[in-house]
This record gives structure tokens, sequence and C-alpha cells, in this order.
């Protein structure tokens, strides 16, 4: 098993890109679970058909903490990607960073890797390390990989840079590596090569570049990804492509699991 | 309001039983917290810790440290005092408010472990749980670390495990056992987790059984059977006829199978031929040494049914049907007022819960994880005639 998370500036494209990462992962054969870390909780929307799952705090808080099974919290969406929502506090009270750590914790209790035993988990989580909870994902025991999606946009590369920083600077407390920086085009000019220019300057590298596409929005009035609703489209090519470079981040512990079988 | 404990105070928690298992380690101890709850360890959770010159520091933990996120603080604190105390390991122990922020308490170990090169370990611990899992975490944690596969095991070799002050006091509790094995021809190796240390935990995996003589030392001995194929045998001596355990223990070291004293041996104490009004003994307090001390009745009369209560989370495949999850107060209150029990053996805090019209007899038997310091110098002598007279007691 991988685990992968997925950070970025808020509004950057990670859900989007995220879901249909998944979903070609999940095409290409793969048992994929995706874990929305956002109390807006919408990052498997597109892989549900447009419904809003339930989140596991949303259950924790209906059926008390001990009350709560594991189909209460995990879904399966397009092609089998189990998917889950850790969910967030009542707006405006409570602590967000905490209720992603409790939501990990009853995912642990109550054994979801065991049971469902996916071959890679994708941690979809809001904007940057702001805090302990929102750093929970690249933690020793969950993320071997940290994806970082930018545009050429000032601020989401200062916050691509941020996150890379905090990733460099966990290092020493075995947390996740960096895999690679995704480039979720927004058309600004000379994008290409100030993320690539940037990226060098984090020390790291562009995993790939996905164009400003139409097929997306396209997809996502349907309540669907690309990969699902315009699978033969340049687009639905494309996030295969970033599967396939995820994929190859991902070799060694993919093979370890080959081995362990 | 189920969690209100207004007459009893609470139990000993989760970063106390943490400390109490790494005592006697040669460690350093350092419970990230603002003093209260490094207070509430040294001050009423550890018998030893008056005089003694044991490793357990508080970090200090201020708001602004907090809310910065102030971890570097904590890790040169530790590496500084690191320095000069010369630990053979370190432990970083959470409170409320690092698990309120999310600290991680591992991350920080294995940052302290990379500048110091002393194995160090970090435990989520949350002053919410209660000792036992702490003991049984902390114990865990070292035995994964530590031990060492064997070529073979060494005859009548046997490990010890689940003793903490907090369950037998810093009295004669645990020597007791020690000497006890030892007479009976056994070769105590792993003293888990009083009069341990670190190469004695290296060596655990030469033992040929495992005696368990509290739930804290479960978890291990369940992951030392997964592990290194050990059997266990979870029970404790009490009183001075000890036999029976002595038995299973052998038993078990023969056949490798796992056993619970008082389970299992067609003359099962909790389903005695009894009149169905005949008031119960209720036994409250730690699971396996109440297991024992019903055993022991059971040898010696049949009759009396006794059902074993404990507050610090009932284990299934350490119970008896019928047996108690004593989750809070106020269960505590309604079992006591239920008309069931003419006695009532345990910490003697209970007696202030009982209503006198309900004439129901207390039988003795302090516990520190309850009573802390109250008592913990005029603790039972579990293998001692005390006990004879405590089971004399419930037999009366």
């Amino acid at each position: 098993m991988v685990k992968i998370a997925v950070y970025g500036k808020g509004g950057i494209g990670k859900s989007t890109t995220t879901s249909n990462l998944s979903a070609a992962l999940a095409e290409a054969g793969y048992k994929v679970m995706q874990i929305g870390c956002d109390p807006k909780s919408d990052s498997t929307k597109c892989l549900m058909g447009g419904v809003k799952i339930p989140t596991v705090l949303d259950q924790i808080r209906d059926k008390g903490p001990t009350g709560v099974e594991i189909e209460d919290i995990v879904f399966e969406g397009f092609h089998g990607v189990l998917c889950v929502e850790a969910g967030g506090p009542t707006p405006g009270i409570g602590c967000a960073g905490r209720g992603i750590i409790t939501a990990f914790d009853k995912l642990e209790e109550l054994g979801a890797y065991d049971i469902y035993k996916p071959d890679i988990v994708l941690y979809d989580v809001l904007g940057d390390v702001v805090c302990g909870g929102f750093a929970m994902p690249i933690r020793e025991g969950y993320a071997d990989h940290v994806l970082v999606v930018t545009s050429g946009e000032m601020m989401a590369l200062y916050a691509a840079s941020n996150i890379v920083s905090a990733v460099h600077n966990f290092g020493k407390r075995g947390y996740a590596k960096l895999g690679g920086i995704i480039l979720n085009s927004r058309n600004v000019e000379n994008e290409v090569e100030t993320v690539e220019k940037a990226a060098k300057e984090m020390g790291e590298k562009v995993l790939c570049v996905i164009p400003r596409d139409g097929a997306v929005q396209q997809a996502e009035d349907l309540g669907k990804t690309v990969i699902e609703a315009l699978p033969d489209t340049d687009m639905a090519a494309c996030y295969r492509n970033l599967a396939e470079k995820v994929l190859e981040v991902s070799s060694y512990e993919l093979q370890l699991d080959r081995q362990c079988v | 309001m189920e969690q209100l404990w207004i007459t009893l105070p609470a139990i000993a928690p989760d970063y106390s039983g943490v400390c109490s298992a790494m005592f006697d380690l040669g460690g350093m101890s350092i419970i990230h917290d603002a003093s209260g709850c490094t207070g509430n360890y040294t001050g009423y959770d550890e018998p030893r810790w008056y005089g003694s010159d044991s490793m357990v520091y508080c970090s200090g933990l201020r708001e602004i440290d907090a809310v910065l996120g102030r971890d570097d603080k904590l890790i040169d604190n530790v590496l500084k005092t690191a320095e000069y105390k010369d630990p053979t390991c370190i432990s970083v122990i959470g409170s409320p408010v690092p698990m309120v922020i999310g600290s991680d308490m591992r991350g920080i170990a294995h940052e302290i472990e990379c500048l110091t090169g002393l194995p160090a370990f970090g435990f989520s611990t949350n002053g919410l749980g209660l000792y036992n899992k702490g003991v049984s975490d902390a114990i865990i944690a070292v035995i994964k670390r530590f031990i060492k596969p064997c070529a073979e095991k060494l005859d009548k070799g046997i490990n010890v495990i689940g003793t903490t002050p907090i369950d037998f006091s810093a009295n004669s509790n645990a020597e007791d056992i020690y000497d006890l094995l030892k007479n009976a021809g056994y070769k105590v190796l792993g003293k888990l987790m009083m009069g341990c240390s670190i190469s004695q935990i290296e060596n655990l995996s030469m033992a040929q059984v495992n005696l368990v003589v509290s739930e804290s030392g479960l978890n291990a001995a369940r992951y030392l059977y997964e592990k290194y194929k050990i059997p266990y045998v979870a029970g404790m001596f009490t009183g001075t006829d000890n036999s029976e355990l002595l038995e299973l223990i052998e038993l078990s070291r023969k056949d490798g199978q796992n056993r619970v004293l008082g389970q299992n041996l067609g003359n099962d104490a909790s389903e005695p031929a009894v009149d169905k009004d005949e008031k119960k003994v209720l036994i409250i307090g730690e699971q396996i040494l109440g297991n024992s001390i019903r055993r022991a009745v059971a040898k010696k009369d049949t009759k009396i049914k006794i059902v074993v209560g404990t507050m610090t989370g009932l284990r299934k495949e350490l119970a008896n049907e019928g047996d108690l999850d004593i989750t809070s107060e106020e269960k505590l209150i309604e079992i006591m007022d239920s008309g069931h029990f003419s006695k009532i053996v345990g910490d003697p805090l209970f007696g202030d819960l009982l209503d006198i019209a309900n004439n129901i007899k207390i039988v003795e038997v302090p516990h520190v994880a309850l009573s802390s310091k109250l008592y913990w110098n005029q603790y039972i002598h579990y293998m001692q005639k005390e006990m004879d007279d405590i089971i004399g007691q419930i037999l009366a």
C-alpha cells in the first residue's frame, strides 16, 4: 500500500486533480481510497456522481464516538474508488485541525486500511500545512509521498513553497517525502517555465503539467470526473498520464506490496 | 452527565501509566504539559517518586508555545538535559493541551532520537485515557524496540508482565511474585515493569512462558505470543496457597497454550448452583487480581457467587459471564443500590458511595489507581497472610 497526500493553495484544483487521479488509477486496476481532509467535505463528490457523502465527524456527531461502523464512513464510488470525507466542526467554532486527527484516529480504530486493503490511498488536504491537524496526513505511518498542486500564479507558488519547506523540515521526524509538483495550469504567461524555475529553487521537480481545459468543468457539471464523463478526451489522457507518473513515484512501495503477496 | 465523578477521585490517567512503566528503565520521561499533569503523576500516582532520583520532567508548556507550535523549545530542553543526565532512553509523553493542538509526540521523539542517538519514544497520551492503557502502550513500545530474537529458549525461563505501583504499590508485592517463581524453579528473565532493565527486555524472547499479572500486561503478552510463540497465563498469586497458578504456568510452558486463571476450569465461580435470590459479592478493581481473588474464594466455597467489575475497561477475554464494565461513578452507585450484592471488595473509597440502608459490607483492598497516597503505605501484600484474611472476610 502506498499513501499519498495532495496539498496546495485553496482553490487550486486539488480535489479535481485528486479525483481524476483516483479514477485513472482505479481504471488501471488499482484499488484506490480517497480521503478528503477538508471541512467543506466535497473532495470525493465527483467520484460519487455529484453526491456529498456523510463525513466521519458527522457520523461521530450523530452516532456518538463508539457508535460509528466502517460502512457509515467508507463509500464506494466510480470504478470502486473508496471514498471517505473527514469533515469538520460546526463552522466558526471547534477545531478543524483536531477534527482531521479525530477522523484519522477513527479510520485507524475501525481498521479501514486492513479491511479494504487499498493499493493506493490519496489524502486530499485543505490548503496549507497550517497546524498539527493538517500535518497529520504527512506524519509517520500515514503518507509516504506528498504531491503539491500549484499554478504559475504567485500566491499559488508561494503556498507551494511553504508546503515544500514544511515537508523538508519534517524530514527529520520521519515524515513523508516530496513526490513532486503538479502544475495545474491557469494559462498564466510563461507558466511552465515559471513553475519549473520555482520548483528548481525548491529543490523539486515538476511531475506533470495539466493544461486548462473546458472538459474539466463540463464533467464537474455532470457531477463526474473527466475519466468517467469524457473518457476519450485529451484531458482524460492527461490524467492517465498523471496516474502513470504517480505510479512511478510509488514504485518502491507498490513493489514491496507485491513482494509481500 | 454520566462522566461526572462527584465522590470518587479520578482514576490515574494514561500519562501516569507510561511514566510508571518507564520508571525503572533508567530513561528520561518528559510530560509535555504546564505542570499539573506532571504534579499529578509525581504527587499522586507514583509511590516511588519521593526520594528517588528518577528522571521525570515537566516540559513547562506555556500558552504562547502551544499557539506557536514551539516543539523546538521542548526538543532543545530535552537535548540540553539529556547531555548531562545520560539517560538510557527518552520518552516524550502527551497531555491534554498537546492532544488538542495535535502535537505529534512520535514525530518529536523521532527528531530527538536523530539528534541524540538515544532510543526515543513518543506517547500520544492525553489525560483522558486511563493508566492501564498508558502502561500497556509503554510496555509494547519498549518490547518492540529492544527485544532480540533468541537462538534457543531458556529452560523454565519466564517473564512477569504488568507490575507497576499503580496496581501493586511500592511494597514487596512485585518482588514477592519474582521470589515465588524463583523458589518454584523458574528463571525470571523479564520483570515488566517493576525491577525492569533494557537488558532484560532484550532477552524476553528466551522465555518459555509469560505470566500476566495485570490487565496492563495483556496486550504485550499477546504480542509476544503472536510474534515469538511464548504462551501466557493471566493470573495473580493471592494469599499463601498458590499451587493452582503455578500448575497453570507449568501446563502452558509445556503445551504452549494461553490460559486465564479462573476460566474453563470446570469449577467456574461465576456459575455456582445457588438460590437466585442469594446475594452476591462484587469485586471492583484490577481485573486479573479480581479474577484471582474470585478463584481463591471459589476453591474454598463454590457456592459463593462472585462478580468481578472494573472501572478501567472490562476485557472480554479475561471476563466471566456476568462480569461488569463499570464505566462511571453513576453506574457504580446503581449497581450498589441494585440489592444484588451483600459485599463489595475493593478500594476503601467505595465505602463513601454505600448507602447505609443497603447494609452492604465492604472488604477493603486499596488500589493506588483510585485512592492514590491515602493507603499506599498500608497496602495489602497480595501473596501473604493479609490476602488470606481478605479471602476469609469474603467467605465469612
